[in-house]
């Protein structure tokens, strides 16, 4: 142990091209819709994501669980079981394997305004779009008759200085309404949800990887283009680039694999060739993080567990 | 030593057999879980090596999950004249995070005259035993086995409090009061 | 559902083979018949029924009602009090202007377990819940073709709610693509009553105050009705994926590509269901296939439409 060098990214010892997606091919594709580095408001080019921050090991109790903070947005994630499930199922499958149950709740001081305790239609949908996206990796015949819980709690949803900034930008646009927001916490919910699962020592094919993408359209040509990872100034405002926002897509990525586990698609995102290019650019940047973020997060978590000294932490 | 993470690439299937937390995709083998690699040569296959990722603390493995003939050991809830309803608590080696229910039916107590089989006269609500899993069971709980030799009551307590010692393949004496309680007791196993 | 190893192994080669167990192609559905105007209490109603045997029936009821999703609930007095107060905080994060402005589209969907069952009553249940929100989500979005702003009446306090409420009657799979198709049709059959608002600003305190008035017997389609989208939804099975599915092959397929199409061809919202996982080729083929089927079942629909409008006028004569 003592001689790992732990800023590594430890490759098997036979190579093989670790995804077939970062071709040349795609490379060429994306470059078409290229804007300026300066078209973002955080200096960011168009295809990186936010720096973001992730540990393992938060929730003591739990079987495993982790926290992450991307932007403003920061959720914890706590993983109960495999335990027995209780409720009686009357299609008998419970032999084909294990299932997992999610729960997404937005802290009632996530947002602006405070938010009732009383579930909503859009935590639901969170929940039941985390679940798709999560179950492809989870190798759940070798659990059978047994459940995962997956809690969520939401702490921040929104920054706060939004209506600052919309306001101060020139355009008058109707601002995206909440549950478009919400669709966009879906990603680092994905993330932090597959490193709790992964730190529960749950058995996974791959870790899941979420990543958003906003789809704009330019005002002066009928063009789109799109921008990873959109923090919320740039889905309530007018980008730099002088696009207006007409949609968004969360693809769920299982990194290694290179398959999409979760995909949720809303608002009119042109053909199919702009989408799958933001889908592909979501894949690599998926990709980067997991390499960067996911691995070293497990990895600390790995060593926190081992010896007493705790603290770990990691930033892309 | 290297830790591996889920979804880290190990080698190829024709070089190794995978084992515990790796998963097979194609011809690749795959970590399942966050662990370090190790590899041990195989007793039937002589080519290829058995790999398997660990998870090095208790914290990081997942809880155990009964299986079918797997050896659990439960603490017998209730009895009633068709099964003893079990709480299992340890499966293998390792305990269980989360309580799995299990239930012996009378006609798996033992393994001849099964038709003679009292359940009261082979288990008692308290009582250690070690069985096997023989299936998944309904929705509700594992379907377990004593017909075995070293299988059944391993630990009993008397009403008067003391542990009982087994002095039969079918009686217990409580070592206070001298009373013979009925037992399906299971042949001590050498440690 | 429970599949055996057989039916599974029957139904993935059939489908590898482009042959399914009930004589189709891959890419071919089976036939729909489309009846409007049903139920003469309804602002709309549309039944569909396929030659599969999924028989959807959707009712319409316009209402005077509040702006803005989440201010709905409060509105429903119905509630104890601490769940109303709760649920007014709640409109208020959600609530922007243009929400204010605009009326708004509530769908339920009801299905009596019995009607599906190979499936787990809860899980019934479930499955209608998730695709009535599918259905609102896309209709209430600004993608979803209606338009929302002229069902407004008093900016802010006072608009249109349209509840869309299906009724599954029958099922033979592939239910999320009916019961849209169904509430297109209905949507298409729509009368809402005509709203004249009068403004008056009061000259003591300056405040403008409105009234309106619901008028009874003149009444007006909904509009932008034609430029709703049609959902395809692609079940992938083994290799391959299949549009139209039987309850046997939606049980085999492990992932489900729900693709919603608009007038021009375009996708404007996707949603992946299922346990398995797609390769991101795979998934553009998927989508190009979904706009291709979305094409013809636009114009399926407007024909099936335009019969049932020329009927209803034969009728009227």
């Amino acid at each position: 142990m003592d001689s790992v060098d732990r800023k590594r990214i430890h490759g098997p010892d036979k190579s093989v091209l670790p995804l077939p997606l970062l071709d040349s091919q795609h490379e060429s594709v994306t470059s078409k819709t290229t804007l300026n580095p300066s078209a973002r408001f955080d200096g960011r080019t168009h295809e990186e994501v936010r720096p973001l921050f992730a540990r393992t090991a938060m929730v003591s109790q739990a079987n495993g669980s982790a926290y992450i903070e991307v932007g403003c947005i920061k959720i914890i994630c706590a993983v109960y079981g495999p335990k027995q499930i209780t409720t009686k199922s009357k299609s008998g499958d419970h032999h084909s394997g294990g299932r997992i149950s999610c729960d997404v709740r937005l802290a009632p001081f996530a947002g602006l305004k405070r938010k009732g305790y009383m579930k909503d239609t859009n935590e639901h949908s969170l929940a039941k779009n985390l679940a798709t996206a999560l179950t492809p990796s989870l190798l759940l015949a070798h659990l059978p008759k047994s459940q995962i819980d997956i809690h969520i709690q939401i702490l921040q949803a929104t920054a706060g200085h939004v209506s600052a900034s919309s306001t101060s930008s020139a355009t008058v646009l109707p601002p995206p309404s909440f549950a478009t927001n919400l669709s966009l916490l879906l990603s680092p919910c994905i993330t932090v949800a597959s490193l709790a699962l992964a730190d529960a020592g749950i058995e996974m094919m791959d870790s899941v990887v979420g990543c958003s993408v906003g789809l704009f359209r330019r005002t002066d040509k009928n063009s789109l283009f799109w921008m990873v990872d959109p923090s919320e100034e740039e889905r309530e405002t007018r980008a730099l680039g002088g696009g207006v926002w007409v949609g968004n897509a969360v693809v769920g990525v299982m990194p290694s694999v290179g398959r999409i586990s979760g995909l949720v698609v809303d608002g009119d995102v042109g053909d199919v060739g702009v989408l799958m290019e933001a889908v592909n650019v979501c894949v690599d940047a998926c990709a980067k993080v997991h390499d960067v973020v996911v691995k070293k997060a497990l990895v600390d978590g790995f060593h926190a567990a081992s010896s007493p000294v705790s603290g770990s932490s990691s930033a892309v | 030593m290297a830790i591996v993470t889920p979804g880290e690439r190990l080698g190829l299937n024709g070089e190794f057999i995978a084992s515990h937390g790796t998963v097979e995709i194609g011809d690749h083998i795959y970590a399942a879980v966050v662990g370090t690699v190790t590899t041990t040569p195989s007793e039937s296959d002589g080519e290829r090596l058995i790999i398997q990722v660990v998870p090095k603390s208790k914290r990081n493995m997942a809880a155990s999950i009964p299986e079918v003939s797997s050896i659990v050991t439960g603490k017998v809830l209730r009895v009633n004249p068709r099964m003893a309803t079990l709480s299992i608590m340890v499966v293998g080696e390792t305990p269980c995070a989360d309580n799995f229910q299990g239930v012996i039916r009378v006609q798996d107590v033992r393994a001849t005259e099964r038709d003679k089989v009292q359940i009261y006269n082979s288990f008692r609500p308290g009582d250690i035993v070690r069985a096997e899993v023989i299936s998944l069971g309904d929705s509700r709980s594992y379907y377990l086995s004593t017909a075995k030799n070293e299988l059944g009551v391993i630990l009993a307590t008397s009403p008067a409090g003391a542990t009982m010692i087994p002095i039969s393949w079918e009686e217990m004496v409580c070592p206070k009061t001298k009373v013979v309680e009925n037992r399906k007791c299971a042949k001590p196993v050498d440690a | 559902m429970a599949v055996s190893v057989c039916e599974r192994e029957f139904t993935l080669t059939g489908v590898a083979s482009n042959i399914r167990s009930d004589g189709r192609g891959r890419s071919d559905v089976r036939a729909a018949a489309v009846e409007s105007g049903g139920i003469s209490q309804a602002s709309g109603s549309c039944r569909v029924s396929s030659a599969g045997g999924t028989t959807v029936l959707v009712g319409i009821k316009v209402a005077v009602g509040a702006p803005a999703v989440t201010a709905s609930t409060a509105a429903d007095a119905d509630l104890d009090a601490d769940i109303a107060v709760d649920n007014s905080e709640d409109a208020e994060l959600s609530i922007s202007d243009a929400d204010l402005r605009r009326g708004r589209v509530v769908c339920a969907i009801d299905c009596n377990p019995a009607i599906i069952p190979t499936m787990d009553p809860r899980a019934v249940e479930d499955l209608c819940i998730d695709f009535s929100e599918v259905i609102t989500k896309i209709l209430n979005a600004d993608h979803g073709g209606l338009d929302l702003q002229s069902l407004c009446i008093v900016p802010g306090s006072t608009c249109w709610v349209i509840h869309v409420d299906a009724l599954v009657l029958g099922y033979g799979g592939n239910l999320l693509d009916t019961l849209f198709q169904a509430t297109r049709g209905a949507l298409h059959d729509t009368l809402i009553p005509k709203v004249t608002v009068e403004e008056s600003t009061s000259a003591s305190t300056g405040n403008t105050s409105y009234e309106f008035d619901v008028a009874d017997d003149e009444t007006e389609d909904l509009k932008g009705c034609e430029n709703i989208p049609v959902i395809v939804t692609l079940f992938k099975i083994g290799h391959h994926h299949v549009i139209d599915p039987t309850p046997l092959e939606e049980a085999c397929s492990d992932v489900q590509l729900s693709v919603a199409i608009n007038r021009k061809g375009l996708p404007c919202a996707i949603q992946k269901t299922g346990n398995g996982s797609i390769e991101p080729s795979q998934l553009a083929e998927m989508i190009q296939d979904a706009k291709a089927h979305g094409a013809t079942l636009f114009k399926d629909m407007d024909e099936a439409i335009e019969r049932q409008r020329v009927r209803s006028l034969n009728d009227t004569k």
